[in-house]
């Protein structure tokens, strides 16, 4: 028993031996991705970040501060309180409540007031850089910057452009070669019949 | 001896779907529903004019998974468990379909662990226990390269019509599934010789898929023109590659050096030590992971190159490349068994035990934002009378589908855009005049108050008689002296 185990394992490690540099590379590599950014902020990939960044279709858009909206007069029920609350509770039982039919669209805002003060929270510290003048226009002739981004984006849309171009351009001259090919190759059967 | 052996890869395979089947119901109601889950409840039981508009709005992520869940949610209900189970449904289907994947470019038992990968990702798992249209985006991109490959493979003309039809509803679940389509143009190319006579047909099939996708072309090359603001913050590529290899590998866990390893080494095998043993028909049937690689990597760099000008990197809106991801590991598996049991099985187990602990830490820890016990413990704690200020006020949603009962609620006020702290005084004492009893519940507040003067001010004009955390977010009771009624 112990023989045929050992006989077992020394031919898996004579055919693993040529794995060895993979081995090395692997723990190289899984060194670099632990080291690395990613691994370490997708534990906080649960849902949208707490910056300003989520979903693009539930941006939520500055809103119109309201008085209380819906005040719904209530009769006061008093409710025990008990002393320490569960951590968890089950869910309320869905009731029949009405729900909104439609999402609340959040109004525009209201135009921003400038700043003439600082606010109480904490003031920013940062040093800011005074606003660079742009420089007057160059009489001999505008400066060219080019943005790596932009023009990768730009070359990327023309790209889709003419994609899209040459797509419902065969999407059409398809099935128009297909039946002239037909009746070019019906009308010569035709003839050579003929 | 041949039909035992398929009828042993059928049972294992109806096993594999059933262990899917329950993973992705274990547990489903742990977390509470957040924000975009209630949403999309709200979008699927709106109005139709609204639901029909997603399809021609731009900042729409699609509308197809909506239009779905509507009758979904008609028929059982906007529990969050009956909504949840919607996702389980495609969540389960990918597992077959990465089977019959695997199967089609390297064997049956390929296919058969790429099946068991798939079937225990904590991530996959994750997708399919939520009320978001991931998991069966997932499974539209599996099952969409399925047909491809079948169409090229076979060459009917039905494979080629399913084909058209499942990349399109593809494009209106989530608008970037089309960067699924250069992978499949790549695919294509990598047929060499096998695939050189299916050229009109896929041209033509190209040709099809355009059509559809007008509509949503319509208003995404201007937006991708213009100067739209996505909220996202621009991830270099380095990140990007990391972070899915975190999410596709481990889910939401930071794992340890040995689980990486073990994963990275099986990738590697399969990059490395894989080569199909006969057909030199095709380089995709001899190398079968360079499709992979092409199914995970070219989607990725189209996203890369997108948010270059408009930063739009978000781990799950590359779940179509899950299957490749899995696919590859299985390669890297099947390359393991055939050189060495024992380096093969030390790998899978490493891999099945790391899928386990993920599952375990996601289905046993509160991770998204708990507005369940918020709702419950405001429910327990608090008076008819009492106002309830909500900040930011966009969650009032999450809370009011925990919490249905009458009660008085403020906007909280968003001074990100500059609101003194004078302004926020004068309109607090507004908000708050004729209330003693003021809950304030803070969740994603920074998005609206990031200086917090909304707490601040109730810091300082009432005194704190009650405060509680929950995942996410923070409820705080305050007593304002003579603001009785």
């Amino acid at each position: 028993m112990t023989e045929s185990i050992l006989a077992y394992l020394r031919r898996n490690m004579k055919t693993a031996t040529p794995l060895v540099p993979l081995i090395t590379l692997a723990m190289i590599i899984s060194s670099i991705l632990l080291q690395s950014d990613g691994l370490v902020s997708a534990s906080q990939l649960f849902q949208s970040p707490v910056s300003p960044v989520q979903e693009q279709s539930q941006k939520p858009t500055p809103e119109k501060v309201l008085p209380p909206s819906e005040p719904i007069p209530a009769k006061p029920t008093p409710v025990p309180l008990p002393t320490q609350p569960p951590a968890t509770q089950p869910p309320v039982p869905p009731e029949p409540v009405e729900l909104p039919t439609q999402p609340p669209q959040p109004e525009p805002t209201q135009p921003a007031a400038q700043p003439t003060e600082t606010p109480p929270a904490p003031p920013p510290i940062v040093d800011v850089p005074s606003p660079v003048q742009p420089a007057p226009p160059n009489p001999g002739g505008a400066e060219i910057v080019i943005d790596s981004g932009l023009l990768i984006d730009s070359l990327l849309v023309y790209v889709a452009y003419a994609w899209l171009c040459c797509g419902v351009l065969i999407f059409i001259m398809i099935p128009i070669v297909f039946l002239l090919l037909y009746v070019w190759g019906a009308q010569r059967a035709r003839n050579n019949g003929g | 001896m041949h039909f035992q052996k398929r009828s042993r890869i059928q049972w294992a395979l109806l096993v594999l779907t059933g262990i899917a089947f329950g993973l992705r119901l274990y547990q489903i109601e742990t977390q509470s529903l957040w924000r975009d889950e209630v949403d999309a409840i709200l979008f699927a039981t709106g109005p139709w004019p609204a639901l029909t508009a997603m399809f021609s709005r731009a900042g729409e992520n699609g509308p197809l998974y909506f239009l779905l869940l509507r009758p979904w949610i008609a028929l059982f209900g906007d529990g969050a468990c009956a909504v949840r189970y919607f996702s389980v449904l495609p969540g389960v289907l990918t597992v077959p379909l990465c089977y019959q994947l695997g199967r089609r470019l390297l064997s049956d038992t390929a296919g058969i662990l790429a099946a068991l990968l798939v079937a225990t990702s904590p991530y996959l798992i994750w997708y399919s226990q939520e009320t978001k249209m991931y998991a069966l985006l997932a499974c539209l991109s599996a099952l969409s390269t399925w047909l491809l490959l079948r169409a090229l493979q076979e060459d009917r003309t039905a494979a080629w019509i399913a084909y058209v039809v499942v990349t399109s509803l593809g494009f209106y679940t989530h608008i970037l599934a089309v960067v699924l389509l250069p992978f499949h143009v790549a695919l294509f190319a990598l047929g060499g010789t096998a695939f050189y006579r299916r050229w009109p047909k896929a041209l033509a099939a190209l040709a099809c898929l355009t059509v559809p996708y007008l509509p949503l072309a319509r208003w995404e090359i201007p937006t991708l023109l213009s100067s739209f603001e996505t909220g996202h913050p621009f991830t270099p590529l380095g990140t990007i590659l990391a972070t899915l290899f975190q999410v596709l590998s481990f889910g939401f866990r930071s794992p340890p050096l040995i689980e990486v390893v073990a994963v990275v080494f099986t990738l590697l095998a399969g990059t490395f030590l894989y080569r199909h043993a006969t057909t030199p028909r095709s380089f995709s049937a001899t190398y079968p992971q360079a499709v992979w690689w092409l199914y995970i990597l070219v989607p990725i760099l189209v996203v890369y190159l997108i948010s270059l000008g408009m930063p739009i990197f978000t781990d799950r809106y590359l779940i179509t490349i899950a299957a490749g991801f899995y696919l590859l590991l299985a390669t890297g598996l099947d390359a393991l068994r055939r050189r060495s049991g024992l380096i093969f099985t030390l790998c899978l187990l490493a891999i099945l035990v790391s899928d386990a602990r993920s599952i375990w830490f996601q289905s046993h820890t509160t991770i998204k934002a708990d507005f369940r016990s918020a709702a419950a413990y405001y429910g327990a704690h608090a008076s008819a009378d009492d106002l309830l200020v909500v900040q930011m006020p966009y969650v009032q949603r999450n809370f009011e589908y925990y919490y249905r009962q009458p009660y008085h609620r403020a906007d909280g006020l968003f001074t990100n855009a500059g609101l003194l702290p004078g302004e926020v005084a004068d309109k607090m004492t507004a908000l708050t005049a004729g209330y003693d009893t003021i809950w304030l519940l803070e969740s994603e507040a920074e998005m609206w108050d990031e200086s917090g003067l909304v707490r601040a001010w109730l810091d300082e004009h009432g005194r704190t008689s009650d405060q509680v955390a929950f995942q996410r977010i923070e409820l705080t009771r305050y007593e304002l002296p003579g603001s009785g009624r």
